[in-house]
């Protein structure tokens, strides 16, 4: 193909990097991301490897024990700050919600531009603080350890909490771009985009912008509160100086507990585009889903005491975020339900994002299912910081975001690149993940609930063969990831090219050919039902689908 | 359609859209604000419900009449703020110019006036942590002091700090004078109104009965941590205030250059709200932090 | 007598894959609220997976395009499965936190044993008085643990016990429970025994070795176990007694080491103790008017002090540093308690700047170093002498 697409209009690396277009912004948000991801999983392998013995197989002597501590610490903070919690809304949002909204671009380029330099400066410092001496806190930087260098951490804490004060607002900016552009920039009527047309990807980044705007700031203000109390002892978090460190668990989950949903619901949005396509059927209960997102982003910010009971909380307190708790766990669950009814009398084609949405299913059910141990009171006191909450999260962010965001890297990669990957290599390393993981984090539910605390660089005899399965599941993974990059690698140079719609699916961004012209739209697209995939027909010598007929005459006929 | 509409971005439809898109953005980005400061107020309710000593004894070291200034240049300058909108929107150039002037006059003179205070403090080591060292202030002394005597004592007390204890603490006023003199209990700010301490607190806290001498109020734990609150909110304010000039400051350049009409004032609108929500947020720090326990 | 309680709590095979022994009346609760949730998330879990396996299978593309029938919606179902989860989380809900009342309430009659955890030991006070890095419980018998912490975070974690907390600083937290199984015995070094009691909140370095052992003992072999640890002036082993300054030295690895220290070094938390004794004191702060410590005074002046600043330490404090050190009350109330006191003291000295001679030596006080002797603080004297205290904690 001669057409200029985005990814030659124009050309340059100058034009890559002062880029005001959304889809570049996004592809360079994509490989920011899988390139901290990487580092991030060094990191965990390090981890994985050195609990293969029972006193450690790297670090064996007491005063290495700090190493052991920074490599947790980085793997937990690189993890979730740079990779989880820009992931999905920063590469996969950016480059398709004006796509699938029917925009020209978001509202604010500009701003989401200067958002992509917030976040690569904000990963820079915190990869500049472990340069100059890392840090052992935990990704959670629990005062007192982190805010008294007297009793605590001596590291290079204070440059790694601003790096991540940073990158916070980084995110705020992107989740402002969202709301203006989600309720600003949509096409207008007639056959315009109303609110129930929306796709659920949508929906989902948009009650996750809702989070990352009314969170985030206070993540921001209990950061700099805590660089103050590490530099000047201003006696608001530290014991000694007359602080109340318990007042730091609060501020920290205030924002941390909503966080987890700014990883979980765009992975959930993805499921709710990925599994109507490949069912070739209409999402089930499109409202249900829709408000379900909301009324996690509403009720996920009433819960962080969760994380708090043996902490010293009251017992008031301790049994109302109990209850509130197990109310956020329906919403969730009505999302799982509704995607099997999606799913039932469909017709269900096996392809790569496919696979890794059933991988979802399976896990994130898990995941959720374990964490009504965590949120019942009297459970979560002999569960709480141990591998028990290890194994809850890791599969609720691996198993639920990550395999959200490959689900929809494998989903929108020929609409980003325009070239097709090959099916079966991609499919094997979506098994070899989910062997890998399941590995992984199956034993560490027994090591929890045995009573193995977390963050220990040495663990007793008795642990030692979960231990030991669980680091093999971390090789088997490695070795999926390493094979997934590598197909994905592999179609951008030899891959075929891309039609506009690989899959048949409904959504705007398909109507557009692969990849999308600069200003995607030169006319507002006519809106039509995003999961009317009847109206989709094969045409084989194109390899894709196309619309059988328009928008306005389908819903003229299904008036009358 | 650039040359008829030279502000109008590529990706909007209309005018109309683009204002509205920003409008919606700002407010967003105000509430984003308030949550920012919200962690600090958050912080300012706990301290003051656990330790309500703290609170009224340290905050009788602050000026109220330097706040209620402050308060005053600040609701003036809302109200130049929110006229000059008026006025880029009747296109009466000069006098949004004027008023954007007279609004950076007086953020500058709120700063001025902060100036004023946080020297104040640092001088007399009223200051966060273990910097917090406060000597006693009798307050016929106090009043007696003028400008000038201060800053020659200030320059003691600076020599004094500079030179640090192991762990950190500073060496104090307390090290300066022979240790037999090192008492931290007595002290108590200048404006201590001993009629008060003996009818109301003597009651709550029976240990002041006991205390050698009664007609001084002991200096409750940690009063540091008022000076932290005090700065943290004085000064995360005062950087938001500094931004508001600057703000300003790119506004009135772009006015008195022309480019704003009654078709396009957005940024002077936008930056209206942000310089409100600026002096809100002061509105309330005046009387949390200046006004509180003598009633 | 066997307890009819422990038939009840024989773990199945099913509970001994997933948890580890039920020890305690806290677990046995707990055993049953465990079974139910994994019951029911299991069967919830095996629906979603099964129902999604027979769609995969069933309902596969047999061409690409394939019609579908338009299911969009079927409210009697969403409302049945929102409401029937809900039913099911309401219900784990109540047990979760019928079991957390019951933690978080101790019983009237409970036993106290304060707990300070510190970087990285515990210290266990029991109620005569005496310290161990070990928690020695007698079967049966409620026992609270009073928590606190001397520096970080730390965790108290007793997974047999199915109970922990955190410990902060400045703050005390309780669990409490009633052991009802005794402990795999203490054999050796390599094998002691006993239940595991881990610190769950990361503190730095040495968290992850910042283990100790649990010991459910019955009542003859605890109450002498309490004898054995309330007095330190004897070893338990051979029978002879100790010098005041290895007994004080004892005392200040296991209490005070963690803030203060004897080798002079800057960066401590607390003074160092080395030339402590009559050194030259400055303080920034004092709750008597006029207070001087000076080289020259009394030696009653300064061990007046030194006592004041144990079990007081924020009545006087020293120029530098902070106001942050728990009272050490394990030094007082008591004649035995008074006496580690003096054998802290005689640690002070030795390690104080002015030539130490010790008042304990087998020279001078042949009796103290005399296995057979009656030493005034043994117990049997102290019983003797009926003057209550130590006695009491010691023979419960």
């Amino acid at each position: 193909m001669t057409t200029a697409n985005y990814l030659t209009h124009p050309r340059g690396i100058r034009s890559w990097l002062l880029t005001l277009d959304h889809k570049r912004i996004g592809i360079m948000y994509l490989v920011s991301t899988l390139a901290a991801f990487s580092l991030g999983g060094l990191f965990a392998m390090i981890v994985r490897t050195q609990l293969l013995s029972p006193n450690g197989a790297i670090f064996t002597v007491a005063k290495d024990y700090d190493h052991y501590n920074q490599m947790f610490t980085l793997h937990g903070a690189i993890m979730i700050f740079l990779v989880l919690i820009p992931g999905v809304p920063g590469a996969l949002g950016n480059f398709v919600l004006p796509l699938m909204l029917g925009a020209r671009d978001v509202a604010f380029p500009r701003l989401n531009l200067f958002s992509y330099y917030l976040y690569v400066s904000g990963a820079l410092i915190v990869i500049l603080s472990i340069i100059l001496g890392a840090v052992d806190t935990g990704w959670t930087f629990y005062t007192p350890y982190s805010s008294d260098p007297d009793i605590g951490s001596r590291d290079a804490v204070s440059l790694m909490v601003f790096g991540i004060f940073i990158l916070g607002f980084s995110s705020i900016l992107t989740g402002m771009n969202f709301i203006v552009t989600i309720h600003k920039l949509r096409p207008s009527p007639p056959n315009g985009m109303t609110w129930f047309r929306m796709p659920l990807f949508l929906w989902s980044l948009y009650a996750t912008a809702v989070i990352q705007i009314l969170a985030t700031p206070i993540l921001g203000i209990t950061l700099l509160l805590l660089i103050m109390e590490r530099t000047l002892h201003v006696g608001i978090f530290s014991p000694r100086f007359g602080g109340d460190p318990i007042l730091f668990q609060h501020f920290f989950w205030f924002y941390s507990h909503p966080a987890v949903y700014i990883m979980i619901l765009p992975a959930m949005g993805i499921m709710s585009e990925v599994i109507p396509t490949f069912s070739r059927k209409p999402i089930f209960g499109y409202h249900f889903v829709a408000i379900s997102s909301l009324a996690i982003a509403i009720i996920g910010f009433l819960v962080w005491g969760h994380h708090m009971f043996p902490n010293g909380q009251s017992t008031l307190l301790s049994t109302i975020f109990s209850f509130l708790t197990m109310c956020v766990a329906i919403p969730s669950a009505i999302k799982v339900w509704n995607w099997l009814a999606t799913m039932y009398k469909g017709s269900i084609s096996l392809k790569t994002p496919m696979c890794y949405a059933l991988a979802f299913l399976f896990l994130f059910t898990l995941g959720g299912l374990s964490g009504i141990y965590l949120g019942s009171l009297s459970l979560n006191v002999h569960v709480h910081d141990t591998y028990f909450v290890v194994a809850h999260f890791h599969f609720v962010m691996f198993g639920g975001t990550l395999m959200g965001f490959l689900s929809g890297l494998h989903y929108w990669w020929p609409k980003m690149t325009g070239k097709l990957y090959n099916e079966n290599p991609a499919r094997l390393a979506c098994a070899l993940i989910f062997l890998g993981f399941n590995t992984t984090f199956l034993p560490q539910f027994l090591l929890g609930s045995h009573g193995m605390p977390r963050r220990s660089a040495t663990y007793l005899p008795e642990f030692a063969p979960y231990h030991i399965l669980s680091s093999l599941g971390a090789g088997i993974q490695l070795l999926g990831f390493i094979l997934a990059a590598a197909v994905l690698i592999h179609s951008l140079f030899r891959g075929r090219q891309s039609p506009p719609n690989p899959w048949g699916a409904a959504t705007l961004e398909w109507s557009c050919p692969s990849p999308p012209p600069h200003d995607n739209f030169s006319t507002p697209p006519l809106v039509g039902d995003p999961y009317d995939h009847a109206n989709l027909v094969w045409i084989s010598d194109q390899e894709g689908y196309r619309r059988s007929q328009e928008p306005e005459a389908r819903s003229q006929k299904s008036q009358t | 359609m650039s040359t008829t509409q030279p502000h109008l971005a590529s990706h909007f439809n209309s005018p109309q859209q683009q204002f509205d898109s920003g409008k919606l953005g700002i407010w967003l980005f105000l509430t984003t604000e308030i949550l920012l400061f919200s962690g600090l107020f958050c912080a300012y309710a706990v301290y003051r419900s656990n330790h309500p000593d703290i609170f009224a004894f340290a905050h009788q070291y602050l000026n109220k009449w330097l706040g209620a200034l402050n308060t005053l240049i600040l609701i003036s300058s809302s109200f130049t703020m929110a006229w000059s909108v008026r006025a880029a929107q009747l296109n009466q150039k000069n006098l949004c110019t004027t008023l954007l002037a007279i609004t950076i006059l007086c953020g500058s003179a709120f700063l001025s006036v902060k100036y004023i205070e946080y020297k104040n403090k640092w001088q007399e080591h009223l200051l966060p942590g273990p910097r917090y060292n406060p000597r006693e202030l009798p307050p016929a002394e106090a009043e007696a002091l003028d400008d000038q005597s201060r800053d020659r004592k200030g320059a003691t007390w600076e020599g004094g700090a500079a030179s640090t204890l192991p762990h950190g603490r500073s060496l104090t006023v307390a090290a300066l004078i022979p240790p037999t003199e090192t008492f931290r209990a007595p002290i108590g700010p200048a404006g201590l109104n001993p009629a008060w301490v003996d009818n109301d607190r003597s009651s709550r806290f029976s240990m002041s009965w006991l205390a050698p001498t009664p007609s001084l109020e002991p200096e409750p734990n940690n009063t540091h941590i008022f000076f932290g609150i005090y700065f943290l909110m004085t000064g995360l304010h005062a950087i938001h205030v500094l931004v508001g000039i600057s703000l300003i400051t790119w506004l009135l350049l772009r006015t008195t250059r022309g480019d704003f009409s009654p078709q396009y004032f957005a940024p002077i609108d936008f930056t209206a709200l942000y310089w409100h929500i600026v002096d809100l947020i002061w509105i309330f720090l005046f009387p949390l932090l200046y006004l509180i326990g003598n009633t | 007598m066997p307890n009819p309680l422990h038939l009840l709590s024989q773990q199945s095979p099913v509970d001994k894959f997933f948890l580890p022994p039920s020890s305690s009346n806290l677990a046995r609760d707990f055993d049953w609220g465990w079974n139910f949730v994994l019951g029911s998330t299991a069967f919830f879990f095996m629906i979603v997976v099964v129902v999604m396996c027979i769609f995969i299978i069933k309902y596969r593309r047999r061409g690409p395009n394939e019609q579908t029938p338009v299911i969009t919606r079927n409210i009697p179902l969403e409302v049945m499965w929102t409401g029937i989860p809900l039913a099911l989380v309401m219900a784990i809900f109540f047990v979760g936190f019928k079991g957390f009342i019951n933690y978080d309430t101790p019983q009237s009659d409970c036993r106290p044993v304060q707990v300070v955890a510190s970087k990285w030991t515990f210290d266990f006070t029991y109620p005569n008085g005496s310290m161990d890095k070990n928690l020695y419980l007698e079967k049966g018998i409620p026992t609270l643990l009073n928590i606190t912490s001397s520096d970080v975070l730390h965790g108290v974690y007793i997974p047999a016990f199915r109970t922990q907390r955190n410990a902060i600083f400045g703050r005390t937290t309780q669990i409490w429970f009633i052991p009802e199984q005794l402990s795999p015995p203490f054999i050796n070094a390599q094998n002691p025994g006993g239940f595991n009691l881990f610190c769950t909140q990361y503190c730095g370095q040495g968290h992850s070795k910042m283990i100790t052992h649990v010991y459910v003992l019955n009542k003859e072999d605890y109450d002498r176990k309490m004898i054995e640890l309330a007095n330190p002036f004897k070893d338990a082993a051979t029978g002879k007694w100790i010098p005041y300054v290895k007994v004080g030295q004892r005392f200040f690895n296991q209490s005070c080491i963690s803030c203060h220290n004897v080798t002079g070094a800057p960066g401590s938390i607390g003074p160092t103790w080395k030339g402590l004794w009559k050194s030259k004191v400055t303080f920034s702060y004092s709750n008597v008017l006029g207070y001087t410590l000076s080289p020259s005074d009394s030696d009653k002046k300064w061990e007046a002090y030194i006592r004041e600043s144990v079990l007081d330490p924020g009545a006087k404090i020293v120029a530098g540093f902070p106001n942050s050190m728990p009272p050490q009350p394990q030094f007082s109330g008591n004649t035995l308690n008074d006496e580690k006191f003096h054998a802290l003291l005689a640690y002070i000295k030795s390690v104080g700047s002015l030539p130490y001679t010790p008042e304990f030596t087998p020279e001078k006080n042949p009796d103290l170093f005399n296995a057979d002797a009656k030493h005034p603080y043994h117990p049997e004297s102290l019983a003797a002498k009926g003057k209550g205290g130590q006695g009491e904690g010691v023979t419960r």
